[in-house]
């Protein structure tokens, strides 16, 4: 992530959203205390527990920051997930949107991982066609930049551009 | 000792048997042995409130306050909640975006 962010940063803008957290640290008296214990063993305790407010969340991620010496710009997730609500729901992901304001890549993120080697493609891909002439699927299949006029039966256009003129 | 004998043997080639039925079950049905994640992402899927965004549609809008820094009497940086929130479609024909989203846990 930060690789690819010092790469392109001149050609693109990058942002690190700082989500809830994953596996926080268990607070005592929690419902799931034991269980939160048991995951801990396996990713760590990093002292950080679930943030309630804003402030909590901009400490951990200050602390993330300084820790991992990350430089790219970071944006706060608001404690209702604005972002995860319409990016993931409740994992952590990589997005690539393009000039225009459309969706290039995206995916999940967890449990497989944020991909910037797929994230990278995508960008390379937009920076190629300026920025923002690329729709292509994950399957490789083009989609057409304009609806033609006989193809109205074609269900992925279709969808495709009901989503373009949101 | 033969009837002692006759058991071992019986118990060996039932072990064997169990063996051999479950490496035929195990090739039988590779779709429920997957280790490439399909699986695990399909279950991600099917989660409630799972957004699916595809190439080509509008990227959702919203509007985020970024991590910013000041020096403390010590000199050294701290974080602080900037003032204003950063928009995605304040973007929009200027640059792409990349987002990575994650948390320190």
């Amino acid at each position: 992530m930060e690789t690819l962010y010092k790469a392109y940063k001149d050609k693109a803008q990058f942002f690190l959203v700082y989500i809830r957290e994953a596996h926080p640290s268990p607070e005592k008296g929690q419902a799931d205390e034991q269980r939160a214990k048991q995951q801990l063993k396996r990713f760590g305790d990093k002292g950080i527990t679930q943030p309630k407010t804003m402030d909590e969340r901009m400490i951990a991620a200050d602390k993330c920051m300084k820790d991992l010496k990350l430089t790219i710009p970071i944006l706060l997730d608001s404690i209702e997930g604005d972002y995860l609500n319409a990016y993931g729901g409740f994992q952590a992901g990589t997005v690539v949107i393009d000039i225009d304001g459309h969706i290039a890549y995206w995916t999940r993120g967890a449990p497989n991982g944020a991909k910037p080697t797929e994230a990278e493609a995508a960008l390379k891909k937009l920076l190629s066609a300026g920025g923002g002439a690329i729709r292509e699927t994950w399957a490789g299949v083009k989609i057409p930049s304009e609806k033609p006029a006989s193809d109205d039966n074609k269900p992925a256009t279709t969808q495709q551009q009901k989503g373009r003129t949101k | 000792m033969r009837y002692g004998g006759v058991t071992w043997r019986a118990a060996v080639l039932s072990i064997a048997a169990g063996v051999l039925a479950s490496a035929a079950s195990w090739a039988a049905e590779p779709a429920t042995r997957d280790n490439s994640g399909a699986r695990q992402k399909a279950r991600a899927d099917s989660r409630p409130g799972a957004v699916t965004l595809d190439p080509g549609q509008a990227a959702p809008d919203v509007a985020l306050y970024p991590l910013t820094f000041a020096a403390d009497a010590n000199g050294q940086l701290v974080g602080t909640i900037g003032k204003e929130k950063v928009k995605l479609s304040d973007y929009k024909g200027k640059a792409p975006i990349v987002i990575f989203s994650s948390s320190y846990t």
